[in-house]
């Protein structure tokens, strides 16, 4: 059976003028892809992959620890602990609840 | 480019991240997404259930549905769905589709004794031809007939409509509609004079009160619920009542319970009108401008076939009541007569007369029905006390009557499966309208329906046997010319002999006078009461039986030929919801093997007829009407010539494929893609769907049933329009409360409210006995307030059969449970239909919850699992039994008696015993 | 009582099910779901929803990624859900814990069941009625395999 899969998001704040390296030093990590790097602001965007809940809390104890790392954050978090893929935070693709009822468009009710 | 599910998911939660602490999306990211979503090609459909109507987001990839979800856009469930709407997809995918046509063969030849065997669909064709040439060369149009759907798209049932009616020359065109939603399409019309509802989902977010009269809406309306349920926890005035004859998941969230006797809602809704008057609480304003008083004949019948010709022997008791009746105590009273009256049903010919009282006539009639009187007569549960009853009734009427309060009532099968199933959807309307509580936002009576086309393609495009599109009846000359013109027919084609209601059909079979049958989108041998009769007729008359489907079905079985079927997202359509809101899709995948959309199979059949095969004179037993000979329908041949419509053109090219609607061509830029099978395999250019769609709007614009474009509704910024939609500033415009001047553009200036519809405006006038003055008086632009009486239900528990039995739905399945059944998470959630009873009544049978009882009426039996516990609570003396399964096959049990007037089947009340096994 | 024999009944339904081409002859009563002839009685089985506690209950597969998940263990000691008393949300209305699902311990609602009220996330009231999308699930055989494959 297909191990489960743990997956992060995690948002990582770095001294800009060390960017270059903290950027290696995440890529060194196992299961760390880092997806988005933004020099101005030193921010960097990676997904982590871990075994299991444990795992995955090290591993952003570990990024943390990394010099010149001002603050690391799980953003997104995602599971299956059944060996198959699914989400818990659907990808945006659901509907939000927000607003719903009578449209403003529709004409004032009477009475 | 591609991409594991894996790396997308990291790209998606990348793309996640960086969007939450608002970081632009790098280049990268935005096409490693896209690249994930390019394979997943997201489309709008409808949901394939029940009739709310909600919107659903489908995804296909590699030519399959790989995921569905709750379309955030549709105003009708933004984003949510119920189970069964999670799984429209998975529908698809049963092992047993079926995926070529299946005929009985013995020695390779159609043997009606024969077993079934795999033919083209050439051959199948061939045989279907054959069988109904002999069928119409012997019997004329009244021998062939269709049992139709109310999940029929609105092009399929317009098809279908056409080729019988204007083709064939026949009227027996039925949907299993008839089953569904009938009275209330009676009431609409001796109410309204128009067919559908005047409100609109949102009076659930404006109302202050939702009463539900036997609509277990938490299990049959599920998204609905979801509403009504936030309503009534955000909105702290919100009260929601529960009317049911036992305790149902709506009962959860309800504030007032209140478990009635069968058919005595008729008595309840007259206490709440004798309320209304002696509180003093008549709107007069709106009622004196608005509203007229009418009543009719009580001795009508219920509905079932009289005489013991065809009545199995234990059947005789209650058939005879068909013809003369002894009025109880109760009755009596309700009836100002005496107990032990022996009542002749004088009026089964036409119990839909009606004739104009007063208002004093009215308040005298509603007299009887006292708090005692009802009370006494209405409690379903013995265990009640008759006070805490009494006062239930009472808070109802507060409910109903407070000045400060807006008041919703919602009703499906509970009112419309009901031997008087036209007058109880009369007596909802009586109240909304006696408290000028009727077309306003958050106030109204609410007809919800069934199926997910039952207003759609059944009621709009009437595919009843006494209806044509757009509110056009069959008996009226006026309404067949007009169809004729709008069809380009030659006058006097369409027969004007109403057809075989539902279930005369299935009568019909039995007598021998239908001798073939043709079944699309329904499974009238699981869903029609009385079942033993006409599996007996189909399987051992000679008649021949055509069943189109999906998948193996009871119908199936009985069936002579089966034809495989494509289903809803292999083929474009169009569905109308319960709150006149049209929604398209397009064919998102094809359908497996040989199976296609029912409409190819019409318009193939449809090729093999010549306009001379039917347009001669034919005879019609019985047809007596102005303007033609007794007995016969003229030959319109000579006038069709004239047209320029030869004689030898197939029906295909003069009904369907005309120049008209050849103009509408396949492929079609709004496609955006996506195939049509159906023009595909016509292969002559044009587009089948929206050629039919756009011929059949013009039947009712500027006749306040307008519909927007084709191209409108599939479009992908449109999540479906109610209807009237009318343009408005350049921009189709919906109307979402009709009769009311402020939202409706078809309402007078100045009138404020207009009940404009036309049917049934000009009616005599009398008392409470009968008409007085034969001179009809014109009623336009006003609804009637219709006294109606209680009446005892016909069949009712004694000695022998001492129990009642109700049946109906459960929320995880749908229907007669042909596609739920095989999605796996949906089957485990319900595995098959048990009996809910009391615990008592279980032990004095000793029986207990999971053991095997027989339930068995005066027309059949079957076995089930007893459940004393979970979702339903039985008062002692009533079982309920969901009709989804057929290895429980209840409809063989329940009684075929109709309303009188609308000719729909109540499957809530008849009288069984139970039996361990 | 069946009429058909078994054998024959599994014979016709493989040729049926598999072969397109091959002319054999499918018996009616072998057709659908309830594996009897129209004019006898089917005998339905009995069934029993899971009585493990939730603690004990893993996590069912989802048949698509956004499939609505179905419910591993007993709910019947938990209901009536009502509008006084919701006891799903006592274990599963966890905002603070959306989308980290530990073992053991109870999956939480995911977003899309809350609204927002300033800054805090609240239930949605129309997902109030949890059994509307969430069943409880028989360990019952499918009556016919379903070949759909979320992606």
């Amino acid at each position: 059976m297909e191990q489960g899969v743990n997956l992060s998001g995690i948002l990582v704040v770095a001294q800009r003028e060390w960017l270059e390296q903290v950027v290696q030093g995440l890529n060194a990590m196992a299961g760390v892809e880092v997806h988005q790097v933004e020099p101005e602001t030193g921010r960097v965007v990676l997904v982590q992959e871990a075994a299991d809940i444990h795992a995955e809390v090290d591993g952003l104890k570990q990024i943390k620890a990394i010099p010149h790392v001002i603050m690391a954050e799980m953003v997104y978090h995602y599971i299956a602990e059944d060996g198959r893929d699914y989400a818990v935070i659907p990808p945006g693709l659901e509907g939000d609840e927000a607003g719903f009822g009578p449209r403003a468009e529709l004409a004032k009710p009477n009475g | 480019m591609s991409i594991n599910r894996r790396d997308f998911l990291k790209s998606s939660i990348a793309a996640g991240t960086a969007a939450t602490v608002g970081m632009p999306l790098s280049e990268q990211a935005a096409a490693a997404i896209k690249a994930g979503e390019k394979d997943w090609q997201w489309d709008k459909g409808v949901c394939r259930f029940c009739g709310t109507g909600c919107g659903i987001m489908i995804a296909t990839k590699n030519g399959r549905v790989v995921a569905t979800k709750g379309d955030p856009d549709a105003p009708v469930n933004r984003g949510l769905n119920c189970v069964k709407g999670y799984f429209n997809g998975k529908i698809l995918y049963g092992k047993d589709r079926l995926t070529q046509p299946l005929l009985r063969m013995k020695d390779g030849k159609f043997n009606k004794k024969g077993q079934f065997v795999p033919v083209s669909w050439e051959q199948a064709f061939d045989e279907m031809e054959r069988q109904f040439r002999k069928a119409y060369a012997e019997k004329g149009p009244s021998g062939v007939g269709v049992f139709g759907s109310g999940q029929w798209t609105i092009p399929e049932g317009y098809a279908m409509n056409k080729l019988f009616k204007a083709g064939f020359r026949s009227n027996n065109v039925d949907p299993n509609a008839r089953n569904c939603m009938a009275s209330a399409v009676t009431a609409f019309y001796s109410v309204f004079g128009t067919d559908e509802p005047a409100g609109n989902y949102d009076d659930v977010e404006y109302t202050d009160t939702m009463v539900l009269w036997g609509a277990n809406m938490a299990e049959m309306h599920p998204i609905l619920w979801s509403r009504i349920t936030n309503r009534r926890l955000s909105h702290k005035p919100c009260r929601v009542v529960n009317l049911t004859t036992y305790r149902n998941m709506s009962s959860d969230i309800a504030d007032l319970e209140i478990i009635f006797k069968p058919n005595t809602d008729l008595a309840i809704q007259n206490y709440l009108a004798r309320e209304i008057i002696a509180r003093n609480a008549v709107n007069q304003d709106f009622v004196n401008k608005h509203c007229v008083f009418a009543t009719g004949p009580y001795d009508i019948g219920y509905g079932l076939r009289p005489g013991e010709k065809y009545a199995f022997p234990a059947e005789r008791d209650v058939v005879a009541k068909e013809t003369r009746v002894t009025l109880d105590r109760n009755e009596a009273i309700a009836q100002r007569r005496k107990a032990g009256d022996v009542v002749d049903q004088k009026n089964t010919a036409n119990p839909a007369a009606h004739w104009l009282i007063t208002f004093e006539d009215f308040r005298k009639a509603v007299e009887p029905y006292t708090l005692d009187f009802v009370a006494e007569l209405a409690k379903g549960d013995i265990d009640e006390p008759l006070d805490k009853f009494k006062a239930k009734l009472q808070q109802l009427a507060d409910y109903y009557i407070d000045p400060k309060r807006k008041v919703v009532s919602f009703w499906t099968m509970g009112f419309n499966q009901h031997q008087r199933g036209t007058w109880v959807n009369e007596q909802c309307y009586m109240n909304h309208l006696l408290l000028g509580k009727q077309s306003q936002p958050g106030n109204g009576a609410f007809s919800l329906t069934g199926q997910p086309s039952a207003c759609g393609t059944a009621r709009e495009v009437g595919t009843f046997s006494h209806r044509l599109p757009a509110d056009r009846l069959v008996a009226n000359p006026q309404h067949r010319a007009e169809t004729e013109k709008y069809w380009n027919l030659p006058a006097k084609t369409i027969n004007p002999k109403i057809g075989s209601f539902y279930a005369k059909l299935m009568r019909d079979l039995e007598d021998g006078g239908l001798k073939w049958a043709w079944v699309q989108v329904n499974n009238p041998w699981q869903s029609h009461p009385n079942a033993n009769h006409w599996i007996k007729a189909a399987r051992e008359m000679d008649n021949f039986i055509v069943v189109s489907d999906a998948y193996p079905t009871i119908s199936a079985k009985v069936a002579d030929l089966i034809l495989p079927a494509a289903m809803i997202f292999e083929k474009w359509g169009v569905y109308g919801n319960a709150e006149r809101r049209t929604q398209a899709w397009r064919q998102q995948v094809y359908a497996p093997g040989q199976a296609r959309a029912d409409i190819w199979q019409v318009m193939e059949f449809a090729k093999r007829f010549k306009v001379k095969d039917f347009w001669g004179e034919q005879k019609v037993p019985g047809l007596k009407e102005a303007g033609f000979e007794d007995g016969k329908l003229p030959s319109v041949m000579d006038d069709a010539a004239k047209m320029g419509i030869s004689a030898d053109a197939s029906l295909y090219e003069v009904l369907f494929a005309n120049a008209a609607n050849k103009k509408h061509r396949w492929p079609d830029a709004i496609a955006k893609g996506h195939p049509n099978h159906v023009a595909d395999l016509l292969g002559d250019g044009w587009f089948p769907e929206k050629a039919l769609f756009q011929e059949y709007v013009q039947f009712g614009r500027g006749k306040a049933k307008d519909l927007a474009d084709f191209d409108v509704y599939i479009s992908d910024e449109v999540r479906g329009l109610k209807w009237p939609v009318l343009v408005k500033n350049g921009k189709w415009t919906e109307t979402s409360w009709r009769f009311n001047e402020q939202y409706d553009p078809y309402v007078t200036k100045g009138a404020g409210f207009e009940f404009y519809g036309k049917l049934m405006k000009s009616i005599p006038s009398g008392n409470l006995d009968g008409v007085t003055d034969p001179t009809p008086k014109s009623v336009a632009g006003k609804a009637k307030i219709f006294y109606r009486p209680y009446a005892a239900p016909v069949e009712q528990p004694d000695g022998n059969y001492d129990l009642w039995l109700c049946t109906g739905r459960v929320l995880e399945h749908w229907h007669t449970g042909t596609m739920t059944r095989r999605v796996p998470e949906l089957h485990r959630a319900v595995p098959a239909a048990v009996m809910w009873m009391h615990p008592a009544d279980a032990q004095k049978r000793g029986l207990k919850r999971n053991d095997l009882a027989w339930i068995e009426s005066r027309r059949g039996k079957v076995q089930a699992r007893v459940e004393t516990g979970g979702r339903n609570t039985m008062p002692k003396g009533t079982v309920y039994v969901p009709f989804f399964d057929e290895g429980v096959f209840i409809n063989k049990v329940a009684l075929d008696s109709t309303c009188p007037i609308s000719k729909e089947s109540d499957f809530k009340k008849c009288a069984v015993k139970v039996m361990k096994v | 009582m069946k009429r058909k024999s078994t054998l024959f009944a599994v014979a016709a339904l493989a040729a049926f099910g598999l072969s397109n081409a091959d002319p054999a002859v499918i018996v009616d009563d072998n057709l659908g779901l309830s594996h009897v002839s129209v004019f006898d009685t089917a005998v339905p089985d009995a069934f029993d929803y899971p009585t493990v506690d939730p603690k004990d209950a893993g996590v069912l597969p989802r048949s698509w990624e956004d499939a609505p998940p179905q419910i591993p263990h007993r709910i019947d000691k938990y209901l009536p859900l009502n509008a006084q008393q919701n006891k799903c949300l006592d274990c599963h209305e966890e905002p603070d814990k959306i989308g980290k699902k530990a073992k053991g311990k109870p999956t939480p609602m995911s977003e899309t069941h809350y609204v927002k009220e300033g800054d805090e996330l609240v239930l949605a009231n129309r997902r109030y009625v949890c059994t509307l999308c969430h069943t409880p699930q028989a360990n019952v055989n499918t009556l016919v395999d379903n070949t759909f494959k979320g992606d």
